[in-house]
């Protein structure tokens, strides 16, 4: 918002200077003369914009840094959840990934129809692989939609669909073909997101934050998952266990109250 | 003890207790310090009710 403000000001101080030198200019060359009030006139505007932009910046600045403070507190509390499933459960740190979805309201303009949706605010994921599916979460949609819709920890296992769905025959698929996958399977995706998702994940597990004051709101999902690597269909999945699921817990408690405190 | 279980005596469960550690060795703001002690709190009081998943019932009184 600052950023913004800051940004028009900035835009109508340059346009403010570029119509000052032209005057003087003017009236330098004798085409213009200006009454005395108005050069104190310009000298009084130049002034305000000088102080309400300085102010701005130095608001934004203090703004932003307040923020990236407030994300690394949440980043350290996925870093510390990653380790500890890395180091218990012996898995490779660098295919583990968390991420925080928080609903959102966006407008539909084709129709003027408002709908919610989960827009991802945090990601944590050490190697930066596998890339954003760049889906648009809603409920019932995916592990965090199934999560959100049934508010409650979900898990899901995708080493069967992976090798039910080889690359060769996700390209095959046709809308007719994908229309006959079971509803389980699917998802609630679409043939395209079908597409993106399938091959990528070998588990993934979602658990809501509450705000425990408000009477249970639900606030956002955490998501963990581990990417699917070679090899993945003779390894056990680890991310169902009790073990799991009270440290995925811990972490969604830890960020309620870090946002509720907020 | 078994793995995730939640202890009787309102003190955080292995994995809680493993995972809190860790987070409190980050460098993290002072404010998210109180609020994991807050959290900390929170969770002993809640893990006090409990006796492996079901509810202690006021008035039980185990055999002896």
């Amino acid at each position: 918002m600052w950023g913004k403000v800051t940004f028009w000001l900035r835009l109508g101080a340059v346009v403010f200077v570029a119509l000052v030198g032209i005057g003087a200019f003017m009236r330098q060359a004798g085409y213009v003369s200006f009454h005395p009030v108005f050069e104190s006139w310009v000298w009084g505007v130049g002034l305000v914009v000088l102080a309400v932009d300085n102010a701005g910046t130095l608001a934004v600045r203090g703004v932003h840094a307040q923020r990236l403070k407030r994300e690394k507190d949440i980043e350290s509390a996925l870093m510390s959840m990653l380790i500890i499933l890395a180091k218990s459960k012996k898995l490779r740190f660098e295919e583990l990934g968390a991420s925080v979805y928080v609903p959102k309201r966006r407008r539909d303009w084709s129709n003027g129809k408002a709908h919610r949706h989960l827009k991802r605010i945090h990601r944590f994921r050490p190697a930066g692989f596998p890339p954003k599916s760049g889906i648009a979460w809603h409920s019932g949609a995916g592990t965090v939609g199934d999560c959100w819709r049934d508010k409650k920890t979900t898990y899901w296992d995708g080493t069967a669909i992976a090798r039910s769905y080889p690359s060769e025959k996700l390209a095959n698929l046709t809308d007719e073909s994908f229309n006959k996958i079971s509803t389980r399977t699917r998802q609630g995706f679409s043939l395209e997101q079908f597409r993106n998702v399938t091959g990528k994940y070998c588990e993934i597990i979602a658990s809501p934050i509450w705000d425990e004051s408000k009477d249970r709101t639900l606030l956002a999902v955490l998501t963990v998952d581990r990417a699917l690597t070679e090899g993945d269909d003779n390894r056990m999945l680890h991310l169902n266990s009790a073990m799991t699921r009270e440290t995925v817990q811990s972490v969604c408690r830890v960020i309620g109250t870090q946002w509720r405190q907020s | 003890m078994l793995e995730g279980v939640a202890m009787t005596n309102g003190e955080l469960t292995p994995a809680q207790d493993e995972y809190f550690r860790m987070l409190e060795r980050m460098d993290i703001s002072e404010k998210f310090r109180r609020n994991i002690e807050i959290t900390k709190d929170e969770l002993r009081a809640e893990n006090a009710t409990l006796v492996r998943g079901v509810s202690r019932v006021q008035g039980f009184q185990p055999n002896d």
